[in-house]
C-alpha cells in the first residue's frame, strides 16, 4: 500500500516526559506546572499561545488545572476520562480541534503522584460490587484475558515473557527508566505468580510523574520550524460487560487499529515504530493482534524472533522501556506511549534504540481493564519535516 | 461435596469470605437471592433478555424490565485466573479462583470456582452454583465443578 500522506495534518510540536519516577515532597500543582513549562519550551510557545487544554480526571476538575497553569485564553477544555487511553484519544481530539479551527494550540497534559498517595481517581463504577464480591483485582482481570488467549490460540507464558524482556532491553538504555536491568524470558517465568497466568514481571511499574504534548496546525508548526510529527488519524472505542456477553480475545484494537490505519491510508507493513500500551504483557499481545501486526497463532514465532527489539526488530515496540520498565505515571500510560512515538519520529530516542529514519508510527492506548470494561484509542503519526 | 438438583451448598471447604459489598435498592434482591443459593435476574419480555448487572430497567430498550427469571445455576467456565495476590480476606487461605462463568441460557458473570478440585479448573469445565452454608445478607457467584 502506498501511504497517502496528509501534508497539512496537525502536528505535535512539543513533548515532555517528566524525568521523575518517585517524587516525595511534590504537590500535584508543582508537577503539572513543571510538565507544562517544559512541554511549552520544547514547542517554542508560551502560556498565552495555548487556547485548548485536554486532560483527564484532575483534582477539582479541568478548570482548576487551567487555573494552576495560568491558562487564560482557553476556548476548549476536555477532561474526558478514558483511563490510560485518554491521552492517545486526546491526540486525535486535539487534531480535530485544530482542523476545525476551534483552537490553534492545544496542550494535552497529565500527571500523578500515586507513590505519594496523591492521585485523582474517577468515581467507582456502579458494577464494582459485582467484582469486589469475588476478590477481583486489576491484574486478575487481565489474567482472565491472558487465560482465554492461551485457551483459544495456544499463546504461552513464554510468549508474553518475550514482551517484558524486550521492554527491559530498551529500558537498559534509558537513564530515566524506573527499572533498568535486563530481564530474560526465564526470569519472567520464574518470578512469583500474581494472578495466573501473569507473573510479577508481566506487570507494569507504578510511578509518579507525567507528561504533556502540544498540538498545532501545520502552518504554525512551520512558523516554529518544528520537526514534530503529523497526526494522520485517530480512532477510539470502548467495551464493557454488554449485558453479560464477553469476548475477551476480540479487543477494542481490532476495531480502532484497522480504522485508524485506513483513515491514514497506511498498512501495518508501513509502520516503523509502535507504542503499544503495556499495563501488562498481555495488553501488548492483545493490542498488537487487534491492530493486525500478527495473528495470535503467529505470536510465538514473531515474538521469539526479537521483532519487538529496537533498533533492528521488524516492529520495535516501546523503545523507552514502556510501562513495564520505564514509566507508568499515575497508572495511566497513554501519555508516555505518545511521547516515545514523538521522540522516535524526531530522531530523539535514546541512541541505542533509535530506529533509522522512521516514517510512520502507531500508538495504541488502553484504559481501565480489557477484562471488564475498557477504552481504547489508536493514533497514526507521520514524521514531520522541519521547515 | 453434597449434591443438589439446583443450586447447592458450600460445604465450608471454601475459605472465601462473603463480603457485605454495597447494595442498592436496585441490586439488593439479586444479592439476597444469591445468599439463598438462587441466581435470579430481572427479565425484559420486550427484548427477550435478562438484565445483567441486575437493574429494574433493561439496558437494551431502557424500559422497565417486566419480569424475573431464575436460572438453574449450571454453566461453563469461560475464563479463570488462580489469584495469588488477591484482595484482603480472599488470599488469606492461599490462592483462589476468579472466573467468568457463562450460565446455561444466561449471562457470563464474574464469579469464583470453589470446592473440590477448584485449583485444577479448566476453561469449558461444567460448574454449578453453590450457596453459603451460614446465613449471610449478601451472596456471591460461587460455583463448584460438576464431576465429569
Amino acid at each position: 500500500m502506498t501511504p497517502a500522506t496528509a501534508p497539512t495534518a496537525p502536528r505535535i510540536v512539543g513533548a515532555f516526559e517528566h524525568p521523575g519516577r518517585n517524587l516525595p515532597g511534590y504537590t500535584m500543582e508543582r508537577l503539572y506546572q513543571e510538565i507544562a513549562a517544559a512541554a511549552l519550551t520544547d514547542a517554542g510557545l508560551g502560556v498565552d499561545d495555548i487556547d485548548g487544554m485536554l486532560t483527564s480526571t484532575v483534582p477539582g476538575g479541568p478548570v482548576a488545572l487551567a487555573e494552576t497553569l495560568g491558562l487564560t485564553r482557553l476556548r476548549h477544555i476536555d477532561g474526558t476520562d478514558l483511563g490510560g487511553a485518554s491521552y492517545v484519544a486526546h491526540a486525535g481530539r486535539a487534531a480535530r480541534l485544530v482542523e476545525d479551527g476551534v483552537c490553534s494550540a492545544v496542550l494535552v497534559i497529565m500527571g500523578g503522584l500515586p507513590r505519594q498517595n496523591l492521585t485523582p481517581r474517577p468515581w467507582a463504577a456502579p458494577t464494582g460490587p459485582f467484582e469486589e464480591a469475588h476478590g477481583s483485582t486489576l491484574i486478575a482481570t487481565y489474567a482472565l484475558v491472558a487465560q482465554r488467549f492461551m485457551h483459544e490460540y495456544g499463546v504461552r507464558s513464554r510468549d508474553l515473557a518475550e514482551i517484558k524482556s524486550a521492554a527491559a532491553l530498551h529500558a537498559s538504555h534509558n537513564p530515566n527508566a524506573y527499572l533498568r536491568n535486563e530481564v530474560t524470558v526465564e526470569e519472567v517465568l520464574e518470578s512469583p505468580w500474581m494472578a495466573e497466568p501473569l507473573h510479577r514481571l508481566d506487570c507494569c511499574v507504578t510511578t509518579d510523574g507525567g507528561g504533556a504534548f502540544v498540538v498545532v496546525s501545520d502552518e504554525i508548526a512551520r512558523t516554529l520550524r518544528s520537526d514534530g510529527p503529523r497526526i494522520l488519524a485517530m480512532d477510539e472505542g470502548y467495551m464493557h460487560s454488554n449485558n453479560g456477553a464477553y469476548d475477551l480475545t476480540t479487543g477494542i484494537a481490532a476495531t480502532t487499529g484497522p480504522n485508524a490505519l485506513a483513515e491514514a491510508g497506511v498498512s501495518v507493513s508501513d509502520i516503523d515504530y509502535a507504542s503499544i500500551y503495556d499495563s501488562f504483557t498481555i495488553t501488548v499481545l492483545a493490542n498488537m493482534v487487534g491492530i493486525g501486526f500478527f495473528t495470535p497463532e503467529e505470536a510465538p514465532r514473531v515474538l521469539a524472533s526479537g521483532a519487538l527489539r529496537a533498533p533492528f526488530g521488524s516492529i520495535p515496540v516501546n523503545t523507552d522501556g514502556g510501562g513495564l520498565c520505564n514509566n507508568h505515571p499515575d497508572r495511566r500510560g497513554g501519555m508516555v506511549r505518545m511521547i516515545e512515538a514523538v521522540r522516535q519520529l524526531r530522531g530523539r530516542a535514546n541512541p541505542q534504540v533509535q530506529i533509522a529514519s522512521p516514517e510512520f508510527a502507531v500508538v495504541h492506548g488502553s484504559g481501565f481493564s480489557l477484562g471488564t470494561r475498557a477504552a481504547g484509542a489508536t493514533v497514526i503519526l507521520q514524521k514531520g519535516e522541519a521547515a | 461435596m453434597s449434591e443438589h438438583a439446583t443450586g447447592g451448598v458450600d460445604d465450608g471447604s471454601s475459605p472465601l469470605p462473603y463480603l457485605e459489598v454495597e447494595t442498592t435498592v436496585d441490586t439488593e434482591r439479586f444479592w439476597s437471592e444469591l445468599a439463598a443459593g438462587r441466581f435470579v435476574l430481572p427479565w425484559c419480555s420486550r427484548c427477550d433478555t435478562w438484565v445483567w448487572q441486575p437493574r429494574p430497567i433493561c439496558p437494551r430498550c431502557l424500559e422497565e424490565a417486566d419480569a424475573e427469571r431464575r436460572w438453574s445455576g449450571e454453566g461453563a467456565v469461560y475464563s479463570f485466573s488462580i489469584v495469588h495476590r488477591g484482595t484482603p480476606g480472599f488470599d488469606a487461605g492461599g490462592p483462589y479462583v476468579l472466573s467468568y462463568v457463562t450460565l446455561d441460557d444466561g449471562p457470563t458473570v464474574m464469579s469464583n470456582i470453589v470446592g473440590a478440585g477448584a485449583l485444577d479448573v479448566a476453561i469449558g469445565d461444567r460448574v454449578r452454583l453453590v450457596g453459603p452454608v451460614e446465613n449471610v445478607k449478601v451472596g456471591a457467584c460461587r460455583f463448584e465443578l460438576i464431576a465429569a
